[in-house]
């Protein structure tokens, strides 16, 4: 089982899910705006990173969990990949792909813009940190019931230890 | 070698003409390449084998270098690699 957390330019949203969902950052209460800019990988990712994967560490069931850039087509890009895994014979339910893009508010998009794309990363990364906040609630729930769909998916198709992807 | 891929974000008609001629003797019907040209972006469709014995695609696509790095990270999740993949960009010529 796979569990890819994508966003525009892994740097901010996706980070966040990724994080919360490997139980890095505390759900109730938030997290700090310290803890958010001390993550190794918050607001990092550079525009040569658009199209990567990258592979944050597994959760309590051992899922494997990853962050994408799939930039400005994400629809377009999913489509692509999930063709490759059909050709593959893979079922392409095996990926839970969750757009985390869409828990964002406009701070921490402007701020992600300033410090990624305008350099202005003292100020871009603070202000995307305390927008991360503002949404975090979105993105605590986006986690849950990523969760929940995982698990309901793998109670319909997996058998106890003998079928795992 | 086991796939080969024909992409292109521009030239999509260029790129499928040439897929289609590395399989079939003759071009694709009018209503044969209007079908495949209708193509959601980002799907691949499979037009058929070569001499050598390759699956040959066809995909449109948007922002290729994008598309290709996330093929590069995401095949081995499936069990396949890029390696077994060669990629014909059209757009690039």
């Amino acid at each position: 089982m796979h569990i890819i957390y994508y966003c525009y330019g892994s740097a901010h949203s996706s980070i966040i899910a990724a994080h919360l969902h490997l139980g890095n950052l505390p759900k109730d209460p938030p997290a700090s705006v310290e803890e958010i800019m001390a993550l190794p990988d918050f607001d990092r990712a550079q525009n040569d990173d658009l199209g990567h994967f990258f592979f944050k560490g597994r959760d309590e069931k051992r899922r494997a969990v990853y962050t994408a850039a799939l930039g400005k087509r994400p629809d377009m890009m999913l489509n692509f990949l999930l063709n490759l895994a059909r050709i593959n014979g893979v079922d392409p339910k095996a990926f839970f792909f969750v757009n985390a893009l869409s828990c964002l508010g406009y701070m921490a998009k402007m701020g992600g813009a300033l410090s990624r794309r305008y350099g202005l990363v003292k100020l871009g990364r603070k202000l995307a940190a305390k927008g991360v906040l503002e949404s975090y609630p979105r993105l605590v729930r986006l986690v849950e019931e990523t969760k929940r769909q995982v698990e309901e998916w793998e109670r319909k198709h997996c058998f106890k230890g003998r079928f795992s992807l | 070698m086991i796939n080969k891929l024909y992409v292109a974000s521009h030239k999509k008609e260029e790129a499928l003409l040439a897929a289609w001629g590395e399989v079939y003797a003759n071009p694709p019907s009018e209503r044969e390449a209007q079908k495949l040209l209708a193509a959601d972006p980002g799907s691949i469709q499979f037009i058929g084998l070569n001499e050598k014995g390759e699956n040959v695609y066809w995909a449109p696509l948007e922002e290729i270098p994008q598309c290709l790095k996330a093929m590069a990270d995401f095949l081995p999740l499936l069990g396949d690699s890029l390696a077994n993949w060669m990629i014909v960009d059209q757009d690039r010529g």
